[in-house]
């Protein structure tokens, strides 16, 4: 399989989570700009675990996802209670504040003679389990994507659950949630958490696949092009984020003959849609058409 | 079942509500009729805890509500359908009442994501009974947000009687109908709503009133000013009063 093809195809893994991560909090309603924050999270502390403490690379990847949700959780419980627009806000305040202490951070340990970890700006180096276990690209292409799976499975029997149309309902109109016996913050939080999970899978094979991270990698227009992966795709099914991954990198990105234009044309799409498609190309409208077909045919 | 003691709502200076005293008894069926402004769907809002009170008290089955969540509130058996009519406009007619099952005594937490098989089925029946008999059933996977008027009106019936609530309240259940399908809803109410639970049902037809309600109470300015059984209430001077330059009782 050619190098390039496979590294676009991990990157598309690896940003989807990223893109399902925004897409399941634009679902209850609420615009983060902060989703990077979480992906960051986890690809410091899975790194750590698997390059400086020694830990295999399963336990380091589910350790820091477990660090993302929690921090997603313990972002959630004051952030959530204000709304909108400020909820926006104070998650855009949030990933920056994580990415400027990752711009100071630092935690070296010496291993056979080289000091590894992060080093503030210079960044985190050598987190390299994935070439010291002889795995290829084109198997840990595969692990990407047999998360992917897992986690989109994940969404969709969340989405025919109680438990999504709950979401959906507070994406929709929050007092009236409510009138239906909803706790909307506890549910709200809830969101965070699982979206802060989500996005941690993602940075924790974000960190292992390219060796290093710094934090610059990590800011604003990480967050803003998984919100807007969502708003391309569609809000109407977990397709949706995906569908706009592939479009801005398998598309957009990896057609080097526009690759200068590539942030005018992305800008340009997301406009476009705002305004023919507000809620994507899979909206529910176009869901519930394609489900009602696929039923008739089956009946 | 609901007893309101010099309940107070204000907004900045305007008194919504001015010392409303107001009760109502187990099983009744309760008309709730006033002028534009006089403080119903403030005191529907008051009552499920989306307003609180600015003062007076509050309390449900003789507990105190005043300081509640809407959440706590409506898990306590109380369901309300809107005036200006509120839906989920992007679930479908279905999804729409199958939700509001939440945090009834007979839908576990765990079964938020995984559903016992059988105890899930007969709820999916029940929404669809609910469906058969508001008339939804053929419109069950539409989204909810493509129905006319009417059909949202019914489907905000069966959202609320899913809930099974021991209290429910209507905020003009046939407003902005034609006479023919305000007399199904008229039906549909004494069929399926009120039976065995009490009811408030707020109406500016009242021929609806006289047919639904064992009792009426008649609101201006945020304070009772009449009380009664509809017919005695419906001829009461105050009442005709409160009504005349805006809209006649008899045929509004």
């Amino acid at each position: 399989m050619d190098d390039h093809l496979v590294g676009v195809l991990s990157n598309i893994g690896m940003i989807s989570f990223i893109a399902l991560s925004a897409y399941l909090l634009l679902i209850v309603g609420e615009i983060s700009f902060g989703q990077q924050a979480f992906f960051a999270i986890s690809a410091y502390a899975s790194g750590i675990a698997t390059a400086m403490w020694g830990w295999d690379f399963w336990p380091g990847l589910a350790w820091g996802t477990a660090v993302a949700a929690a921090a997603a959780v313990l972002v959630g419980i004051p952030t959530l209670r204000i709304r909108g627009l400020y909820f926006s806000i104070a998650t855009l305040a949030f990933a920056e504040m994580v990415r400027l202490v990752f711009e100071v951070f630092k935690y070296q340990v010496e291993i056979d003679g080289e000091m590894v970890g992060p080093d503030g700006s210079d960044g985190f180096r050598d987190i390299r389990y994935i070439f010291e276990n002889d795995i290829t690209a084109v198997e840990y292409m595969l692990m990407i994507y047999g998360l992917l799976a897992a986690v989109l499975c994940a969404f969709f029997l969340l989405e025919r659950s109680r438990l999504g149309s709950i979401f959906r309902m507070i994406g929709q109109d929050p007092v009236l949630a409510e009138m239906q016996g909803i706790d909307v913050t506890a549910y709200k939080i809830l969101a965070l958490g699982l979206a802060g999970l989500v996005a941690g899978i993602g940075g924790g094979l974000y960190a292992h696949l390219t060796t290093f991270v710094e934090p610059k990698i990590f800011n604003v227009m990480l967050g803003v092009h998984s919100l807007a992966y969502g708003l391309i795709g569609g809000l109407g099914t977990a397709f949706g984020p995906l569908i706009g991954v592939a479009i801005d990198i398998g598309f957009l990105e990896s057609i080097r003959a526009i690759s200068g234009y590539r942030m005018i044309a992305f800008g340009g799409l997301v406009a476009v849609l705002l305004i023919f498609r507000p809620r994507g190309l899979l909206d529910e409208a176009a869901v519930n058409w394609i489900r009602l077909r696929l039923r008739r045919r089956h009946a | 079942m609901l007893e309101i003691e010099r309940l107070v709502r204000k907004f900045g200076a305007v008194e919504a509500l001015a010392g409303l005293d107001f009760s109502v008894e187990e099983g009744e069926s309760m008309g709730l009729i006033g002028p534009n402004g006089s403080g119903k769907t403030t005191l529907f809002n008051v009552v499920t805890g989306v307003y609180p009170p600015t003062s007076g008290s509050l309390r449900l089955e003789g507990r105190d509500i005043g300081a509640s969540k809407p959440d706590r509130i409506v898990n306590l058996g109380v369901a309300r359908t809107f005036q200006n009519l509120r839906i989920f406009e992007r679930l479908t007619v279905f999804e729409n009442v199958w939700a509001a099952q939440h945090r009834r005594a007979d839908v576990a937490l765990r079964e938020l994501v995984l559903a016992g098989r059988s105890a899930e089925r007969a709820r999916r029946q029940e929404v669809d009974g609910l469906l058969e008999l508001t008339g939804l059933a053929d419109r069950r996977d539409a989204l909810a947000g493509g129905l006319p008027l009417p059909d949202q009106r019914r489907l905000e019936l069966a959202r609320a009687l899913a809930r099974r609530p021991r209290l429910l309240l209507l905020d003009e259940p046939a407003g902005g109908m034609t006479p023919a399908e305000t007399e199904h809803m008229v039906r549909l109410i004494r069929d399926i709503a009120i039976p065995g639970r009490t009811c408030i049902v707020i109406e500016h037809k009242m021929e609806m009133i006289r047919n639904l309600c064992d009792r009426v109470c008649v609101l201006d300015f945020g304070r009772k000013i009449a009380e009664g059984p509809p017919e005695a209430v419906l001829r009461d001077d105050r009442v005709i009063e409160a009504y005349i330059g805006r809209e006649a009782p008899a045929d509004a």
